[in-house]
């Protein structure tokens, strides 16, 4: 009995010893919580990045949660009136701005990564400034290109992707084809019965980035007074832009109303082109039969101008901790391998890694446009104002536009409206 | 008797724990909430009246008021009468009455976030099943989910097909206790079939009926079906449900986000925005407030229509 008694009290111990970890003067590695808004091959990629940082440093252990860019925020500002805010939170320019206006994060941290302004392009390192503090580490950027597919160029005879405006319309209608065979250029052309698309877009918040795009291809970059209470953009140009937008809808028929996923559409060639980020690369590249490339985004009115964000780390406020050193440690690992990051389609921040990236396939049209590539505003209300949730000012603007058919000068007076309203309210 | 009760009380104690804790307290303090300005960061401001003063001058409340009213208005009808006739049809002895049952039952199971994905293709304007089969018809392709005119009819046919199973389960329970002797007599007396229906089946329902209308569109879990049978607080448990029935969220925040433009935009929807999207906790609970004014004026409105024991 007694022999039995210690028989099992043995077992017992193995067990609670094999999944304690226990071992003789070993301190459980420091904990990094490390929030992220990646939701697709972006967050694979920054996965197996945690997970290398993880091997070969036994001392700290990220664990990485993602979740979409909305519900992070909300579950963030939860957390921090719960007093447990993550240790390292991405995010973009325009979001930071709310959260360091609400004294949620952390410069000092920041000041302890080290980074050095010679690293980074002049517009990505002001990027990561609010008020000329610097909130944040830049991490990567992206913006709008233009995807084509080459099997369905090459089948029309077109040699190569369109520059402008103009030609995006023209190549668009060409590649725009009814059941009969004609397209939307031809005579007797049935809008009702399309069988491909020239153009893919997006209606939703997207929509407004486009918009965004155009307005500063129009030379329209006082969006908002200094102070950010308040929208300034001029209404014709305004209108203009989303005139544009409106007119591949509805006047020419190259992009299908209502179209629930671009990119699904480009990928089994139900859409010849397609507006969309460089993070759609890698799930593009899975499809074999797919034959596609890469432009910039047609210049449609006077000048170059393109919407893109970039993505930030930032340390948000909380309690003293070994904790801190170790997020520090991780992000000045992150920032020094970021290379490794341009797999998931990302641009990333450091100058260094801009001639690596290059010679990637697909993202050379990308890096092309990082001159004039133009980020949202960090306004205190930017997570409302930008929100991709009805009824967010630019969403039901964009959905007005795209799918409502509604008068553009009547969108753009309510969209400003809308803006205002927000801005001003407590 | 006293023992039986002690014994009861027992058994429904966890329940009651979780149910305060993390149902009727926070319901409570949302009201309390609605008359402050907090926004998550700061502390939590007195403000009166404001939020609801702002409510009134609201535009997009007014739209997510009237969005709420025309999605009851064909839903609650639909899931009614459909629930019934499913009911109906399906108490008879016939063939395939199990398989009947069961198909018309298994929406009510599926995640409504789910069911949301898999009828956003089905509604796809150029590539969706529905405008295909249309097209083979002849009819031209209908914008379901990305027009104005049509986004809310389809959410609403959504919400129908997944829940009809629900009610037509509490009707065949209804119908199965009603006693065939009325029926015998009925038929003695020369009544058919139909005017038995009307006159003798639907009278019997109209408690049952009342319960549905209740129910309709709730969201779904298992203590909104074991519940109602539990004697004592089913005056307070059909209050609570008809709460749940104006609580439609899961399917219209994935299938259209509130959209087009706002023409899905329901009351719970602009609530959720508010609170969690905008970080306006003290207008979202402001917004919770008047959801259950409006509770309880329709609560209110069908038990006196119906005459039910509420």
């Amino acid at each position: 009995m007694k022999f039995s008694k210690i028989f099992l009290l043995s077992i017992l111990l193995i067990i609670v010893i094999a999944i304690t970890g226990f071992s003789v003067g070993s301190a459980a590695p420091i904990q990094v919580d490390y929030w992220v808004g990646f939701t697709g091959p972006d967050r694979d990629v920054m996965k197996s990045l945690v997970e290398e940082f993880n091997r070969t440093h036994p001392q700290i252990e990220v664990d990485m949660m993602s979740l979409q860019w909305s519900p992070l925020f909300s579950k963030f500002m939860m957390e921090v009136r719960g007093g447990t805010p993550p240790d390292i939170l991405t995010m973009h320019l325009f979001e930071m701005g709310q959260f360091a206006n609400a004294k949620l994060l952390d410069v000092k941290m920041v000041k302890n990564v080290g980074l050095k302004k010679a690293d980074y392009s002049p517009k990505l390192w002001n990027a990561s400034m609010y008020n000329n503090v610097q909130y944040a580490v830049p991490l990567d950027y992206q913006m709008h290109g233009l995807f084509y597919n080459k099997e369905i160029f090459g089948k029309a005879g077109i040699t190569a992707p369109p520059a402008t405006g103009e030609e995006l319309i023209k190549i668009g209608q060409k590649l725009t084809i009814d059941k009969n065979g004609k397209n939307a250029s031809e005579t007797g052309f049935d809008p009702q019965n399309i069988v491909q698309y020239g153009l893919g877009m997006m209606n939703n918040h997207h929509g407004f980035y486009m918009w965004w795009g155009l307005m500063n291809q129009e030379g329209e970059n006082k969006t908002f007074t200094a102070t950010m209470k308040k929208a300034t953009f001029n209404d014709a140009k305004a209108a203009k832009a989303w005139t544009y937008l409106k007119d591949l809808v509805f006047k020419y028929h190259i992009v299908p109303k209502g179209e629930k996923s671009p990119y699904d559409d480009f990928k089994v060639g139900k859409v010849a082109m397609l507006i969309d980020g460089p993070w759609e690369i890698p799930g593009l590249d899975k499809v074999t039969d797919l034959k596609y490339e890469t432009a910039p985004v047609p210049q449609v009115f006077e000048h170059n101008g393109v919407w893109g964000a970039n993505t930030l780390l930032t340390f948000p406020v909380k309690a003293k901790s070994s904790k801190q050193q170790a997020a520090v440690t991780f992000v000045k690992w992150l920032t020094d391998n970021s290379a490794a990051w341009a797999q998931c389609g990302m641009i990333p921040a450091k100058l260094s890694t801009l001639s690596e990236v290059k010679k990637m396939p697909h993202r050379e049209a990308f890096v092309s446009e990082t001159d004039y590539v133009d980020f949202l505003p960090p306004l205190p209300k930017a997570v409302q104002v930008f929100s991709s949730v009805a009824p967010s000012p630019i969403l039901t603007a964009s959905q007005n536009v795209l799918l409502n058919n509604e008068p553009v000068r009547e969108v753009v007076v309510q969209m400003k409206k809308d803006i205002d309203t927000v801005l001003t309210s407590n | 008797m006293r023992k039986k009760g002690k014994i009861a009380f027992w058994f429904l104690l966890p329940f009651l724990i979780v149910f305060i804790l993390f149902r009727l307290g926070p319901s409570i303090a949302g009201i309390f909430i609605g008359f402050t300005q907090w926004d998550f960061t700061g502390g939590v401001k007195f403000a009166g009246i404001a939020n609801f003063q702002n409510l009134l001058k609201d535009g997009y409340f007014g739209i997510s008021v009237k969005n709420t009213l025309c999605f009851l208005l064909i839903t609650v009808p639909s899931l009614v009468i459909l629930g019934l006739l499913f009911a109906a049809l399906l108490n008879k002895k016939i063939k395939g009455r199990n398989l009947g049952r069961t198909i018309i039952f298994s929406p009510y199971v599926i995640m409504p976030a789910a069911v949301g994905i898999i009828w956003n293709w089905i509604f796809d304007n150029n590539f969706g099943i529905f405008n295909y089969y249309l097209g083979i018809i002849g009819i031209k392709p209908i914008e379901w989910l990305t027009s104005g005119k049509w986004a809310l009819f389809s959410v609403s046919i959504v919400t129908v097909w997944s829940l009809v199973g629900y009610n037509m389960i509490l009707y065949l329970a209804g119908l199965q206790g009603i006693n065939n002797e009325l029926y015998e007599a009925a038929k003695i007396d020369g009544a058919n079939g139909f005017q038995t229906f009307i006159k003798l089946t639907v009278p019997m329902l109209r408690p049952v009926t009342s319960i549905i209308i209740t129910l309709a569109n709730g969201f779904q879990t298992f203590i909104k079906l074991t519940v109602p049978m539990l004697r004592p607080v089913t005056s307070i448990i059909i209050t609570l449900t008809l709460i749940n029935t104006v609580q439609i969220f899961d399917q219209i925040y994935v299938m259209t986000g509130g959209g087009p433009g706002t023409a899905t935009l329901t009351m719970v929807q602009y609530m959720y925005n508010e609170a969690f999207q905008n970080f306006n906790l003290g207008y979202g609970s402001a917004i919770g407030f008047m959801i259950l004014l409006f509770l309880i004026i329709l609560v209110t409105i069908q038990s006196k229509f119906l005459k039910s024991e509420v």
